[in-house]
Parts: structure tokens; C-alpha cells; sequence
């Protein structure tokens, strides 16, 4: 591994362009400070095209920066191949989210520009998380990324519930990050160092003790907040249904992809060498998290706390990948999130779409004969539900034949086959669903839900996302390739 | 050049008449009408490409033929590969034959037949798959991708308890092909290939093989009925439509046999000598306990569905025994039964059109009306008890065979099963052909022409079968050979060279 130190800040170049984008869009929001609310939808609607350009530029600025091994700034930033793919997948999530969403928001009532300043915020603090080499800069770019969230819950100020669930987050999330902070700084007096590869390289030498144990638990508690693992799940229902559908959408895909991706560099950086410690400690919270990730998904019929629970379920599926500290592993958790995140999206994305009595749908039930209205959406609807469920052709069947192939490749049978049994009680609830769609009529003619009118960009990125989740194996050879290609340069 | 692109052709043909179908829009009436013949010329020409297929098939090679290979994943030797060996051509035949009746014999004329067709071409696509994939992989693709159009088929046109059946039906065949993922996935780890010529060749430790043979034996178990993984299809069976009862007993039904045959008997020969009791016990069970209840329904798709039940469990009994006889009859008697099974759900359809009732109760004495129903309703569930000159006879005769040869107290009482499905046809017959005809039957009208000619292809494809059955045996002699060649010498295995393979 090479380690050069270049002063420059060239490798960081996406993320300070992000951060000027944003400042910008903020700028022009507060000098034009438009006050009529027709208006204000025009141009929140060209901002967050403007954004969406301008993110689409940064997936090529990421590309330009390249697959290289550099550090700087004292250790605190990194950028190596894996994390070059990470924020690409990060990215270009993003952009999905915001296209299928705009909509959505708006007629919602949300349409200040603070929303968009605030995502890109998010996005610049989940970037440089996974781009952190140092407990520092994660911290500080995790705090980053959550505060944004914070105030993207409270952006709909006259909801109550919103307020709720954005100070349920608040707290919740604080004690979650107490806990982080805990354990980095027990690491920090035990090791003296809060770089990763100082860590590592003291780790290597030095046996393991029980201050070490204790602070590998406490950033293990801290991480497992944020990603909801089991046992520190209880904020995640409640925040879910509180929150605005696209705030929810942005928490469980982008924000859990990032704090994944940070998870595994924590793990496999500086815990490298006590890799059987912590094993057993995320096999514990595997098994719970999938537990009661799928049982509970089969009682869902709200929207939200279904996105709850599936994502709940989702992150115990990839998490058997990261138990072996194996660069081609990265593969499979790429394609995996990659599946789930879009596929996620896209489901929201179409239900976004419609409207029941001019009423946002909130339940699954709400999707009542949908077919016999809409047949070309409600097959969108299966592709995705059959793709979260993991059954083939889609995406997602290849994502679960990937991570059950690096968990038995770890030697962990029984936990893969547990799982992979697990995951037919999920696609219990994912039928259920298409059950509603197809096969169940509502009595009343105005009982069925009715989708608006769907503008360019929509349609382009449904179909993009249908294309990616149906034609994967057309593509499977080249893509695979590909990452194979930039996993041996690591 | 056109012979390389063969099975691909064959796979996406399907798929290319589903995309047309889906972007049809306007007046209700005509895309029906082009619906109908859409999918009509489509399984033609898919069974004239298969009959073509048949012969140009090379009988006496011993190598895979329409060979086609694109690699998809490096990293484990996942690639799509496709080849033609006697067994899958046969199956093939099969499947292509029962989708253009299927096809071929519906009406199109409500609201649901876009969904219908959809469904029927999809699940002609994937069984297509299933039979020509030689990566287990991209087997196992097709092999789930076919029951997902089930599961529409029987939420949209079954009747009854049928949400509850469907999932039923969905679930179990899920729970059951997680097992074989899980167990695929185990092989191609330890095999670094995906394979099926890499995987015959491959001996797996003496630790996994146990574990591995079970994944792949309950997956494949689930789909052939044998017995404690029946339960979902008697269900499956009442609560669905006749002509998806026709492709599941025909085709998917199949899957698990073709599977048995294809990716059990040549990897796992050590274990199989090893617990073959336990399946020969398994499939005595399944044929006599099934036999029994058939014996007391009075549901008549039930009763057919407790009958194949019981016909499976010998089918599954002669596949693992190992033996020349007891392969090609496990084969044949398969394909016999799906033919004769296709006919008698065909008729049920044709009462069904009649009166919508699966009760044995309506349809009682139906010979004194129809009689030309009567006659070759008589010839199908003759072909049920493996009457001689039946295409089930050489079957069953060839399944016994080889199970005698294997072991001779299962083979004296595998052999009831010509009691027992005596028994339960002839029983079933003298309340339903014959007696006092009930209220609804007196009602009835005798079939029409239309009606009556796939019924008499049928019957006479069972004739044609039981008469002359070297037309068919003929094809997979060769393979057959092959595959015991493998099974045999992973036994020789066992005995002694097995430690230099380590």
C-alpha cells in the first residue's frame, strides 16, 4: 500500500465543488428571496434541475479523479478505488432520488430552496464520511451528514408528527453518537492515534485488551444507530413514519449506503487485525436485525414502516458480506446496495406518483387494483417488488446470489442458509403487495388510485432503473469486469 | 450457423411475442383476436423449431450439441451456456407440445387474456431455459423465473381458496429452491465453476456432499411431490385454473425429475448408494399414501392430483436406482404422464366450460350424455393404471424393472402401484362415467368437433406411445448411458480411488 502525501486538494475536488454548488444555490436562494408561492415552485423546480446537472458533472469529476491510492490533508482524507466506486454508487443515488422526488415535494408543500442546499450539504458530509481516514474527519462529516437531515425533517414546519420525529431523530441519534464518541476516544487513549492506518499498523503488533474491546463495542453501538441494526432499532419506525416520504427515502438509501460504506472501512482498516473480535459481535447483530427485519416486514401495510423494516432486513443481508475482510466482498455489497437502493427508489419513486381522493398514498392497501388502471406503473411496481424480494432475472436475485457467495465463501454456512431462509418471509409481504395490485378491486370507482401525469426526467429515470433491474444480465459481464478490474489495482 | 443460435432463438422467441403483446393498445375484441394469433403462431413455430431440433439431433453422439457458450461472470465461471443432450431434447418436445395445446386450445375472450398469454409465453421462455441450460446457475434462473407467471396465472384465473393457494404454491416452491441456492452456491464455491460438465466431473468432499445433496434433493423434491413435501400441491391443483393444472402438472412438475436427473444422479452417486432406502421409503410412501387418500376423494381434481402423486413417487423410486431400466422408464414414464395428465385436465376443462365445479357429486353419469367424451376420457385414465398399449405401461413396466434389479423387497412393493391406481381410475370411472346421470349432466351437450380434436391427439399420442415407444426411447438411449457412466464410476470412486482424487 502506497501512502503519498500530496498537500494539494485535487483528490478532493468533488466534494468542494459540491460544497461550492451548494453555497451557490444557497446564495441565489436568499438574494432572490421570492415570497410568492407560485413563483417560488418555478424556481425551486430550476434549482433542483440546476442540482441535479451539477451532480451529474460531479459523477464525472469522481471519474476524472480516478481510481488512484492518495492521502492527504495529514491522513485525514483518502481516496482509493473501493472508495472511488463508493461514491460513485453514492452519487448517482442521489441523483435518482432527487429526480423521482421533486415532484413529490412540491406538492407536499416543500418548496424552499433550503431542501436542495440541504441535500447537497448531506451529500458533501456523506462523501467525505466515506473518504475519512481518521476518526476526526468521520465524526465530523458523520455529525454533518445527520444534522442536515435533522433540519430536512423540520423543513415542513407546520407538521406536527414531522417536528416529532425530526426531535425523536435528534435525541436518539445524539446517544448514538455519544456512544461513537465514546469509543473513539477510549481508542484514542489506548492506541494515541485516531488515524486508521496508525490503528492498524498498532494493532498489528499489540495484542488486544479489554479497553480496546470496549471501544470497538461503543463504535459498533454508535454505527448500529445509525444504520438501525437491531438492537438499536426502536428510533427507526417511528422517524420513518414521522417524516416527510422522500426525507424517509433519503434516510434509508444515501444516508445507510454512506454509513455502511464508513462501517466497512472501520472495520476493515483500523480493526483489521481483531477481526474475530468484532465478528462475532456483527454476527450477533445480524441475526437479530434479520429476525426481526423480515417477521416484522409480513405485518406491514404502511408505506413507510414497510421502508422501515425492509431496510432493517437489507442491511442484515449485506452485512454477511462484510464479516470477511476481502476486497472482492466489496463487489457483492456494491451490487447489492446498488440493487436495493434503486430498487427502493424506484418503488417509492412510482407510489410518489399516485394519488388516492387527491390524498398521498400511504398505505399498501391504497394500491388496490392498480393494474386494471394503470397496467404499465403497476408492472414497474412488480419489476421492483420482485427485484426487493430477490427472485431472478431481476437485480436483486443476482445481489443475493452474490452476498450468500461471499458469506459461504467466509465459511458461514449456517447463517447464509438461516437468511436465505429468512428471505422467504419477506417475499411473503413483497406478493402481498403485488397480491393488491393485481388481484384485488376496490368497490368504489374513486377508490382507485390515480397517477399524475409523469414529466420527461421521471419517465427517463423509471425506465433507466426498470432497464438496470430487468437487463442485468446483459450487462452482468461487462460490470463485473469492470470492478474486478479496479478491486485487483487496490 | 443457424443451428448455433438454435436454443437462444428458442428461449427469446417467447419474449419477443410477450413484448409485442404488451404494447398492444386500442379496441378490446381485436387485440384479443391478435392475441390469440400471436401466441398461436408462436408455439407453432417454437414446436416446429423443436421438431427440427429433433431431427437434426445427432442420436448416437454422446456430447452436448447446439452448444453455446457466452461467459457472463469471470470471477465464478457463470456463463450462458446452453447445450442439447437426448434428456432435455425430450423434455423439450414436451413442454413446447403442451404449450401449443394450452395455447392453441384457449378462447381469448375476456378481459385477462393479455395476462394469460403473457404468462403462458413466459413460462414457455423459461421451461425452454430450464431444459437447455448446462451452467447451474443459469439453470436455477430459468427454473424460478417459471413460477412467477404461475403465481399470476393462478391469482388471476384460478377459483376457490385461490390467494391462499397461491401463496401457498409460491412459497413452498420458494422455500423449497432457497434450499438448492444455497447448496448451488456451496458447489460453485468449492468447484470455482458453475459449470454442469465441470460439476459431474468434480468430487465434492465426503463432509459437504451430505449437505449439498440434501439443498438439491428438497428443492427438486418439492417440485416432483414426493412425499413429506407434497402438501402444496393437492391446493395448488383444486384452486387453479385446468389449463395452468395442465402446465404444472406437465411441465413444472417435470423440473424436479429433469433435475434428478440432471444434477443429482451424476454428482452425488456416493450418497445416493448411501441413503437410497431412505428414498425409496420416501417414494413408497408418497405412492401408497397418496393412492389411499386419492381412493376417498370425491373432488375430482383432487383426486387426479393425489394420483400423480402417487405416479411420481414411482417415478422418483426408478430415477435413483441407478439402473439403465429404471432411468429411461423414470424419463419416459414422466413424459407419458404429463401427455395423459395434459388429457384428462383437458377434459375437466371442457365439463368445467359445462358447469364451473370440481365436485365429483355434479358430474355423475356423464357416458349415458357424452358419449364420445366418455370413450376417450376412457382411453386417458386407462393410461393412468398403465393399462398395456398405454404409453404408462412401458413405463411403469421399465420403472419396476429397474428398481428390481436395485432391490427386490422395494421392487415387490413399488409394484403395487398398478393396484392401487386401478383402484382409484376404476372406482373414479364407475361413479363418473357411468350410473344415473346427476341433474347438471343431464343438461349437457356432447362435445363439438372443435372440442373433441385435441382430445383425440392426445389419445391417440398415449396409443402411439404404448404401441411404438422406441420413437422416443430411441433419443435418450445415448444420454442415459452417459449419465450412469458418470453415476457408476463416482461409485467406483467411492471404493478405493477416491483418496487420490483428494
Amino acid at each position: 500500500m502506497s501512502n503519498i502525501s500530496v498537500s494539494s486538494f485535487i483528490i478532493a475536488i468533488p466534494e468542494i465543488y459540491l460544497l461550492a454548488v451548494a453555497f451557490i444555490i444557497f446564495l441565489f436562494g436568499i438574494i432572490k428571496n421570492i415570497k410568492d408561492y407560485n413563483s417560488k415552485i418555478v424556481f425551486f423546480n430550476k434549482l433542483s434541475h440546476i442540482s441535479v446537472l451539477a451532480l451529474v458533472l460531479s459523477l464525472f469529476l469522481i471519474y476524472t479523479i480516478g481510481d488512484t491510492y492518495v492521502e492527504t490533508m495529514h491522513g485525514l482524507f483518502i481516496i482509493s478505488p473501493i472508495i472511488y466506486l463508493f461514491k460513485f454508487v453514492i452519487v448517482l443515488t442521489t441523483i435518482f432520488l432527487l429526480v423521482l422526488s421533486r415532484r413529490f415535494i412540491i406538492s407536499n408543500g416543500i418548496c424552499d430552496y433550503e431542501y436542495i442546499v440541504l441535500t447537497l450539504l448531506m451529500l458533501f458530509g456523506n462523501m467525505t464520511l466515506v473518504s475519512s481516514n481518521d476518526f476526526m474527519s468521520l465524526y465530523v462529516s458523520l455529525e454533518l451528514a445527520t444534522i442536515c437531515i435533522y433540519c430536512l425533517m423540520f423543513l415542513t414546519k407546520l407538521d406536527p408528527k414531522a417536528n416529532e420525529a425530526g426531535i425523536k431523530y435528534l435525541i436518539l441519534g445524539s446517544i448514538g453518537t455519544a456512544f461513537l464518541l465514546y469509543g473513539i476516544s477510549l481508542l484514542y487513549g489506548w492506541t494515541g492515534s485516531t488515524n486508521f492506518i496508525v490503528i492498524k499498523n498498532y494493532l498489528q503488533v499489540h495484542n488486544s485488551n479489554w479497553i480496546l474491546i470496549i471501544s470497538l463495542i461503543m463504535i459498533i453501538i454508535g454505527m448500529g444507530f445509525k444504520l438501525s441494526l437491531v438492537p438499536f432499532h426502536m428510533w427507526t419506525v417511528d422517524v420513518y413514519k414521522g417524516s416527510n416520504l422522500a426525507v424517509t427515502l433519503l434516510l434509508s438509501t444515501i444516508s445507510k449506503m454512506a454509513i455502511l460504506f464508513a462501517l466497512i472501512r472501520i472495520l476493515w482498516e483500523p480493526f483489521f487485525y481483531i477481526s474475530n473480535q468484532w465478528q462475532h459481535i456483527m454476527q450477533l447483530l445480524i441475526f437479530l436485525s434479520a429476525i426481526l427485519g423480515f417477521v416484522a416486514l409480513l405485518y406491514q401495510s404502511n408505506l413507510k414502516s414497510f421502508i422501515a423494516y425492509s431496510s432493517i432486513a437489507n442491511m442484515s443481508y449485506i452485512l454477511m458480506a462484510i464479516l470477511t475482510p476481502n476486497k472482492i466482498a466489496i463487489l457483492d455489497i456494491l451490487i447489492y446496495i446498488v440493487a436495493y437502493s434503486l430498487t427502493l427508489i424506484g418503488f417509492v419513486g412510482v407510489v410518489m406518483l399516485l394519488k388516492k381522493n387527491n390524498k398521498q398514498i400511504e398505505s399498501i392497501h391504497d394500491l388496490k387494483g392498480l393494474y386494471y388502471m394503470h397496467p404499465y406503473l403497476s408492472f414497474t411496481l412488480t419489476v421492483f417488488l420482485f427485484s426487493m424480494a430477490g427472485l431472478p432475472i431481476t437485480t436483486g436475485f443476482f445481489g443475493k446470489i452474490m452476498i450468500l457467495y461471499s458469506a459461504i465463501k467466509g465459511e458461514y454456512y449456517y447463517m447464509a442458509t438461516i437468511l436465505a431462509l429468512l428471505s422467504v418471509v419477506g417475499m411473503y409481504f413483497y406478493l402481498k403487495v403485488v397480491k393488491t395490485i393485481y388481484f384485488e378491486k376496490p368497490e368504489k370507482l374513486e377508490d382507485y388510485a390515480v397517477a399524475q401525469k409523469g414529466s420527461l426526467d421521471i419517465n427517463i429515470t423509471l425506465s433507466l432503473i426498470v432497464l438496470f433491474v430487468l437487463g442485468f444480465m446483459l450487462f452482468i459481464n461487462p460490470l463485473t469486469t469492470l470492478l474486478d478490474h479496479l478491486i485487483v489495482i487496490f | 450457423m443457424f443451428s448455433i443460435t438454435m436454443l437462444s432463438f428458442l428461449i427469446f422467441l417467447p419474449i419477443i411475442a410477450v413484448f409485442i403483446i404488451l404494447t398492444m393498445r386500442g379496441d378490446k375484441g381485436l387485440i384479443n383476436k391478435n392475441i390469440k394469433y400471436i401466441t398461436t403462431l408462436t408455439s407453432f413455430i417454437h414446436f416446429f423449431l423443436c421438431l427440427y431440433l429433433l431431427f437434426s439431433f445427432n442420436k448416437i453422439n454422446y456430447n452436448y450439441q447446439f452448444v453455446e457458450l457466452i461467459p457472463l461472470m469471470p470471477s465464478i465461471e457463470f456463463s450462458y451456456y446452453l447445450g442439447l443432450d437426448g434428456i432435455s431434447l425430450i423434455f423439450l418436445l414436451l413442454s413446447s407440445f403442451l404449450m401449443l395445446f394450452v395455447l392453441a386450445t384457449h378462447k381469448y375472450d375476456d378481459e385477462n387474456s393479455k395476462v394469460y398469454a403473457v404468462s403462458m409465453l413466459l413460462i414457455l421462455s423459461g421451461a425452454t431455459g430450464t431444459f437447455v441450460s448446462l451452467d447451474i446457475l443459469l439453470f436455477y434462473v430459468f427454473y424460478e423465473v417459471s413460477i412467477i407467471p404461475v403465481f399470476f396465472l393462478m391469482g388471476i384465473f384460478g377459483n376457490g381458496n385461490k390467494f391462499y393457494a397461491t401463496f401457498k404454491f409460491f412459497l413452498y416452491t420458494v422455500l423449497g429452491s432457497i434450499f438448492m441456492i444455497v447448496s448451488i452456491i456451496t458447489m460453485i464455491y468449492l468447484a470455482q465453476s458453475s459449470s454442469i460438465s465441470v460439476l459431474n466431473n468434480f468430487v465434492f468432499k465426503e463432509e459437504y456432499q451430505l449437505f449439498l445433496f440434501i439443498g438439491l434433493f428438497i428443492a427438486f423434491a418439492v417440485k416432483s411431490a414426493v412425499f413429506p413435501f407434497h402438501t402444496w400441491l393437492p391446493d395448488t391443483y383444486n384452486s387453479s385454473s385446468m389449463s395452468t393444472n395442465i402446465l404444472l402438472s406437465g411441465i413444472l412438475m417435470k423440473y424436479g425429475v429433469y433435475g434428478f436427473i440432471k444434477f443429482v444422479l451424476p454428482i452425488f452417486p456416493v450418497i445416493i448408494g448411501e441413503y437410497l432406502w431412505v428414498i425409496y421409503t420416501l417414494s413408497l410412501i408418497s405412492l401408497i399414501y397418496a393412492g389411499v387418500i386419492a381412493v376417498t376423494q370425491d373432488n375430482i381434481v383432487k383426486l387426479f392430483s393425489y394420483l400423480s402423486i402417487s405416479h411420481m413417487g414411482l417415478i422418483v423410486a426408478g430415477l435413483f436406482s441407478g439402473t439403465y431400466q429404471g432411468l429411461e422408464g423414470a424419463i419416459y414414464q414422466s413424459v407419458s404422464h404429463s401427455i395423459f395428465m395434459a388429457g384428462i385436465f383437458f377434459s375437466f376443462l371442457l365439463l368445467q366450460n359445462r358447469l364451473h365445479s370440481n365436485s365429483l357429486k355434479d358430474f355423475r353419469g356423464l357416458a349415458n350424455v357424452m358419449p364420445l367424451f366418455a370413450t376417450s376420457f376412457m382411453v386417458l385414465s386407462l393410461a393412468a393404471i398403465a393399462f398395456p398399449l398405454t404409453n404408462s405401461f412401458i413405463g411403469e413396466i421399465l420403472l419396476l424393472l429397474g428398481i428390481f434389479q436395485n432391490n427386490r423387497i422395494f421392487a415387490v412393493l413399488f409394484s403395487f402401484s398398478v393396484l392401487i391406481s386401478a383402484c382409484v381410475v376404476v372406482i373414479f370411472n364407475a361413479k363418473f362415467l357411468f350410473g344415473k346421470s346427476s341433474e347438471y349432466v343431464k343438461h349437457f351437450k356432447e362435445l363439438s368437433w372443435g372440442e373433441l380434436f385435441p382430445l383425440v391427439i392426445i389419445s391417440f399420442l398415449v396409443i402411439a406411445m404404448g404401441v411404438y415407444p422406441d420413437m422416443f426411447l430411441d433419443i435418450i438411449h445415448t444420454t442415459v448411458n452417459n449419465i450412469l457412466e458418470q453415476f457408476n464410476n463416482g461409485l467406483v470412486i467411492k471404493d478405493g480411488i477416491y483418496e487420490i482424487h483428494e
